[in-house]
């Protein structure tokens, strides 16, 4: 492990000795530089054009392949610079030169004077293109990027019936123009930075300054300083590199791919974090309640989202307990279950030939198994998934008296629930486990004792600073207006509460501006 | 890299715990045999008891949904004894927790009920909502074997005919858990329904009817079904039933469905000396006519209402005369009401209740009101 | 780890489940038979001028708990031995109550389990909790209270079909006596209780809040006991309610709406498990903060476990069966409690009463 570590050290610092080199000015010898840098790397575009008014002109062109918009660079480079008509004055000062094809040639933005070929070289791998000219030691940083990226569409993982339906796309650019959009405000900062060692990723943290509590925010670029990794490809490995309480099988972040859900919680007062290549932003500090927190919530009638809402937490509740209540109800306590629905489980126990804890680990693995099978699989296939799900699986497995019909039922009931709250799909698996095996030990009283023990754990999370369950249990009218409820919009005048934002009005009052 | 080691710890140590403790408790419901009832005889040759159970037979699953019985018969000297001795027979532990009724013979309520009943009410795994019963006929489990001729689990049918009682009110609705709450309290003695089989066209069928009077624990007599009706009319236990009505020439015409009724019972210490006052207020429906003779208008109801209400008293005076005289125990729970409103009194009576009981003075008051005549409003009137 | 700090609701919540904790499933001490509910009212009424001696002493001696208290009153050694006293109370009341428990599960629905399995895992959540410190209990506390306040309304209304309101006839049935000595029995127990809760007084929040604390606490927890009470005794009747050692369990268990919502006491015994847990807790941390205290530990938290432990193991032992809890709980503890609860802590408010007006004393010679 170490030795190829030190390898890979190694020729990285092979690489590296030439930068630290000046440039020179002759441009053979220049381009000769960036040749051996890039050695091996075919994707490197090295392009001379000569200018033959008066004196001749020998520019070079280094950029990468694939990175950079081609016609700008054939309009707004080569052709300016290939039929300018130079003058014989203008030849004598390289430097002078220089200047001038900056200003009055090339016709691109972005450009940018530099003599350090670290710099460049970092320009040239950015996308940027560099303009190199004969007789003078620096070159052009000009910015004509351009690659090929997805384009905004509806985010696949949180579906809405109602409400916007961007998406954010793996452009950090095009991620923040999104945000941008939505809140046409100075107030609005995004703070770069670079993360990953090799990969040197672009992140960028977004936050409102009036509202974001500057002490959660000086918390992140803490921690984010101290993260020591070659290279991050998704805001997950950044969610658990910074997160609080990392033996914890539950979120301390949110994410989302929505950019009107990140908008909301910026309102909010919470710190949004995205990385260049990732559609997915990271929201803090979070809390619990946030799982079940849908943004179609906000855009439909305050009643129907409501329900929703306790449907939701109804479902996780179920999704955790059914196995274990099933199996403390039948294996325990049977004189808890009416008598009818006994003998039909009894009856339907009969010649199964596993114990009742047994079957729901078969069946929950099974079920979890299709679940992973369906997530992966390309659409087509999808339905051959379900058919031996549900009819191999399930009708075979008890005809063939495998399993037991009501056992069929809590798998299939737990599974729906499960899809309810999709971002609490991990942590509710171990928990649903854990709890399984309570009640197998001390029956009802261990499935109690599984609850208290996650009551325990919620509590003493804590996200940047901020109590995971803040609010819940909470019987304040403010606590539980965007928790157990969704309150309707007019009724919602102040920030939750919770996460510590400088500034807590959201609205001037309650006024229902349609009401009289 | 110590924290994980700790955490490694923690779960070797949960681990061990849950093998340690883990699953005294665990039973498969398909390796336990759900009891449905009990009968409970007495040998008289030898004098030990003979539990009679019937178990739930849990066969075919799925596609048969009547879940057949088996019968079990043991005896022993005592309940719990013959209770364990009964896995023997099964292999399986037997389930108490699901069973509906429990059925004594007229001999084992004779000796006294507290032998055969402590252990039920004391055990973890029964609970005390089950029906209990005293047979009419010479053996209690002969009522259980009736399941053979009809197929069916007996205990769950006498289950849901005592919670469809209240529609006739013609034996009491008694729980194990009411008969030893009134064995315990003082100044009340205990019912119990009585059951028997009932036989037509050579069909035989259960029919509960009538009830069982205790003193403390020990039967001491019967009662039968209209007395009651008139019993539980005399101790506020009315839900429901029907009060037949006889015309001015004492012919049984009209029938009274009782929507509601409540007996007030007011102890009276007048010079000294306690008097009981029961007072019932019957609210009715007039629900069958059996005459084409109009009884519309006020007058037509105000005196079928005043004649019912006067068989009522003669009816509930006459019962509790009967038990006064015939069998000197408070039913009612005229001794609790006395405790409760004249605790003074009370303390003077009570250890003598039973004599003190005879000798007290009660009177009825009956009220029967006609609130509404179903359907019609008047007779069916013939066409000429 | 900074200075433990919790909020008015999590304290008042904390105290609530401490109070209501055993007392809920142990049902109160029953020799007066119909007339428990009044005993349980004057036990209330007769606590609260003790929770404003304890509360005043948060006052006299702010941001200190009762090991600090002790300590400064009393000088190091006399301090360090009466703290010994209460850490050992604390430890077995812990133990009393874990035990309860145990007996509870021992004879109602883990037959066949040890008692020590249940009583184990119980103290490990403690521990665990304790270990999180006092606001995790807090925070816990809080939401632990909203639902069981829950359960205890939905099972008092299902109840009310069974409620035979002539057992409450007739008042004072067997006269004062028994009434005086109920309330004696439930002053001490669960009542004064609360004097673990001085361990753990330095986290409360600003001056004075004691007052409110202590008092709503034993307030909001003597009415829900008031209302379980005449729950069991409209429902059992007084004569029954004497012979049973779980009396609200068996009295959930008579519920039966429509032959549908019935046997529900399994359930309901969920709220057992849960005052009684912070019950528990609470006992755990002021023993492992006296402990701390006493030997000059620098945080409590590696104390936690071993007399985690050590809890459990006492509850193992401290009775022989069932009985001889029933005795000591409802006939011996109202005297060994008592020096804890009432003369200790009346001594030390009136010692730290007399430091306070000498303090002022001396800053007034010193102004002068």
């Amino acid at each position: 492990m170490k030795n190829t570590d030190a390898a890979l050290g190694n020729r990285q610092d092979a690489s590296k000795i030439p930068s630290s080199q000046p440039l020179s000015p002759s441009l053979d010898d220049n381009v000769a530089l960036f040749r051996r840098i890039f050695s091996n790397d075919g994707t490197l575009r090295v392009r001379v054009i000569e200018n033959n008014y008066g004196t001749l002109l020998r520019c070079g062109l280094i950029y990468v392949d694939g990175m950079t918009d081609q016609d700008l660079i054939q309009n707004g480079i080569t052709k300016p610079v290939m039929t300018y008509p130079f003058k014989e004055e203008d030849h004598g000062n390289p430097a002078k030169l220089m200047e001038k094809i900056r200003m009055e040639i090339i016709n691109i933005s972005d450009i940018m004077v530099s003599t350090e070929l670290d710099e460049l070289v970092g320009a040239v791998v950015g996308g940027k293109t560099v303009f190199l000219l004969d007789g003078y030691a620096g070159a052009l940083n000009i910015n004509a990027q351009g690659w090929q990226t997805r384009a905004i569409e509806e985010p696949t993982t949180e579906k809405a019936v109602r409400g916007p339906r961007e998406g954010f796309t793996e452009s950090l650019i095009v991620n923040l123009t999104l945000i941008r959009r939505r809140v046409q405000n100075s107030d609005l900062k995004f703070v770069f930075s670079d993360i990953g060692t090799r990969s040197k990723t672009q992140t960028c943290i977004c936050y409102l300054e009036s509202l974001a509590s500057p002490d959660i925010l000086a918390e992140l670029q803490g921690r984010l300083a101290q993260v020591e990794i070659d290279h991050i490809l998704d805001t997950g490995y950044l969610a658990e590199l910074i997160r609080d309480e990392p033996y914890s099988p539950f979120e301390m972040m949110g994410s989302t791919e929505r950019p009107d859900t990140a908008v909301s919680k910026i309102m909010e007062g919470r710190i949004a974090l995205m990385i260049e290549g990732s559609p997915f932003a990271l929201t803090l500090p979070y809390v619990f309640v946030e799982n079940f927190q849908a943004s179609e919530d906000y855009y439909v009638n305050y009643y129907f989202a409501s329900f929703n809402r306790f449907l939701r937490v109804i479902g996780a509740f179920m999704s955790i307990s059914i196995p274990a209540v099933y199996v403390a109800l039948v294996t325990y306590s049977q004189e808890m279950v009416p008598t009818k629905l006994l003998l039909s489980i009894a009856a339907a126990r009969l010649s199964v030939p596993f114990p009742t804890i047994i079957e729901a680990l078969i069946m929950l693995t099974i079920f979890e198994i299709l679940r992973e099978a369906g997530a992966r699989i390309p659409t087509t296939i999808g339905q051959a998934v379900s058919i031996v799900g549900a009819l191999v699986l399930g009708q075979a497995a008890v005809d063939a008296r495998i399993v037991s019909a009501p056992m069929v039922i809590v798998v299939g009931l737990t599974g729906i629930t499960t899809l309810l709250n999709p971002r609490l799909t991990g942590p509710m698996i171990i928990v649903r486990l854990i709890l399984l095996f309570a009640a197998f030990f001390l029956g009802i009283y261990g499935y109690f004792f599984g609850l208290l023990g996650l009551v325990i754990h919620l509590m003493s999370l804590r996200s940047f600073g901020v109590s995971y369950m803040l609010g819940v249990g909470s019987i304040r009218p403010q606590d539980i207006k965007d928790a157990a409820i969704r309150a309707p919009w007019w009724d919602m005048y102040l920030r939750p509460a919770r996460i510590g934002t400088r500034n807590m009005k959201r609205k001037a009052s309650r006024k229902k501006a349609g009401s009289r | 890299m110590r924290r994980a080691l700790r955490l490694l710890t923690l779960l070797l140590c949960m681990a061990l715990v849950l093998c340690l403790c883990g699953c005294w408790n665990y039973t498969e419901v398909d390796d336990m045999s759900i009891v449905a009832g009990v009968a409970i005889d007495k040998d008289a040759a030898d004098g030990k008891i003979q539990l009679t159970a019937e178990i739930v037979d849990i066969k075919g699953g799925l596609n048969q949904n009547q879940a057949g019985f088996k019968m079990l018969s043991l005896k022993g000297k005592t309940m719990f004894e013959i209770v364990r001795n009964m896995i023997s027979l099964t292999g399986k532990k037997l389930f108490w927790s699901h069973a509906k009724a429990i059925i004594f013979s007229e001999a084992v309520a004779r000796e006294g009920l507290i032998k055969t009943m402590d252990w039920y009410s004391r055990d973890t795994e029964t609970r005390s909502d089950v029906f209990i019963f005293v047979s009419s006929e010479p053996t209690a489990r002969e009522i259980l074997n009736l399941n053979t001729s009809k197929k069916a689990i007996l205990s769950f049918e006498l289950a849901q005919m005592m919670s469809d009682e209240k529609f006739t009110s013609t034996a009491p609705n008694v729980e194990i858990w009411d008969f030893i709450d009134k064995l315990e309290t003082s100044g009340n003695h205990a019912v119990a329904p009585l059951i028997y089989v009932h036989e037509q066209n050579g069909k035989k069928n259960e029919r509960v009817n009538g009830c069982a009077i205790f003193s403390k624990d020990k039967m001491i007599g019967k009662l039968n079904g209209k007395e009651t009706k008139n019993m539980l009319f005399a101790k506020d236990g009315i839900k429901g039933g029907v009060l037949a009505v006889n015309d001015i020439h004492g012919v049984p015409t009209y029938s009274l469905e009782i929507l509601s009724s409540r007996t007030k019972v007011k102890p009276k210490l007048v010079n000294g000396k306690l008097s009981l006052q029961v007072r019932t207020v019957t609210r009715t429906g007039l629900d069958e006519v059996m005459t084409t003779k109009d009884f519309s208008g006020n007058e037509g109801i105000s005196s079928i209402e005043e004649r019912a209400s006067k068989a009522l008293r003669q009816d509930i005076e006459s019962v509790i005369r009967k038990l006064q005289q015939e069998y000197h125990a408070d039913i009612f729970g005229y001794g609790e009401i006395i405790h409760e409103h004249q605790p003074k009194v009370w303390a003077k009576l009570r250890d003598n209740w039973d004599n003190e009981f005879v000798k007290l003075d009660i009177s009825v008051d009956s009220k029967v009101i006609i609130e509404n005549t179903a359907k019609t409003s008047r007779s069916i009137r013939l066409g000429d | 780890m900074g200075k433990e700090n919790i909020p008015a609701g999590q304290s008042i919540s904390i105290a609530v489940l401490f109070i209501i904790g055993s007392s809920l499933f142990m049902g109160a001490s029953g020799q007066s038979g119909n007339s428990s509910w009044i005993a349980i009212i004057l036990a209330m009424l007769l606590a609260l001028p003790l929770m404003l001696i304890y509360a005043r002493l948060h006052v006299l001696l702010p941001g200190k708990d009762l090991f600090d208290m002790l300590i400064l009153v009393f000088g190091a050694v006399a301090g360090r031995v009466l703290s010994c006293l209460y850490i050992w109370y604390a430890l077995h009341l812990g133990s009393l109550v874990l035990r309860n428990f145990g007996e509870f599960g021992k004879s109602v629905p883990l037959t066949s389990t040890p008692m020590l399995a249940p009583m184990l895992i119980i103290g490990l959540l403690c521990v665990w909790v304790v270990k999180g410190g006092i606001e995790v209990l807090g925070r816990s506390s809080k939401f632990l209270l909203l639902f069981t306040f829950g359960v205890i309304v939905v099972v008092q209304l299902l109840s009310i079909p069974k409620f035979q309101f002539h057992h409450l006839l007739p008042v004072l049935d067997s006269g004062w006596k028994p009434v005086f000595t109920d309330m004696m029995g439930s002053f001490t127990f669960p009542f004064a209780e609360i004097v673990v809760f001085l361990g753990a007084f330095h986290a409360l929040p600003q001056k004075g809040s004691a007052v409110r604390i202590l008092i709503s606490g034993t307030l909001i927890a003597g009415v829900i006991i008031l209302l379980v009470t005449i729950r069991n005794l409209l429902v059992l009747g007084p004569d029954l309610l004497s012979s049973l050692y779980f009396p609200s369990y068996v009295a959930v268990s008579r519920i039966n709406i429509g032959d549908f919502l019935t046997r529900i006491e399994g359930s309901s015994a969920i709220v057992f498990v849960t005052t009684l847990f912070v019950k528990v807790s609470l006992c755990l941390y002021a023993a492992c903060n006296g402990v701390a205290k006493v030997f000059k530990l620098s945080s409590y938290r590696s104390v936690v476990l071993q007399m985690g432990l050590i809890m459990v193991y006492f509850a193992d032992f401290i009775y022989k069966d069932i009985m001889q809890m029933d005795y000591f709980a409802h006939h011996i503890y109202k005297i060994y409690a008592l020096p804890f609860q009432v003369v200790i802590p009346v001594i030390l408010w009136i010692a730290a009463e007399i430091l306070a007006r000498k303090k002022i004393r001396k800053q007034k010679t010193a102004q002068n």
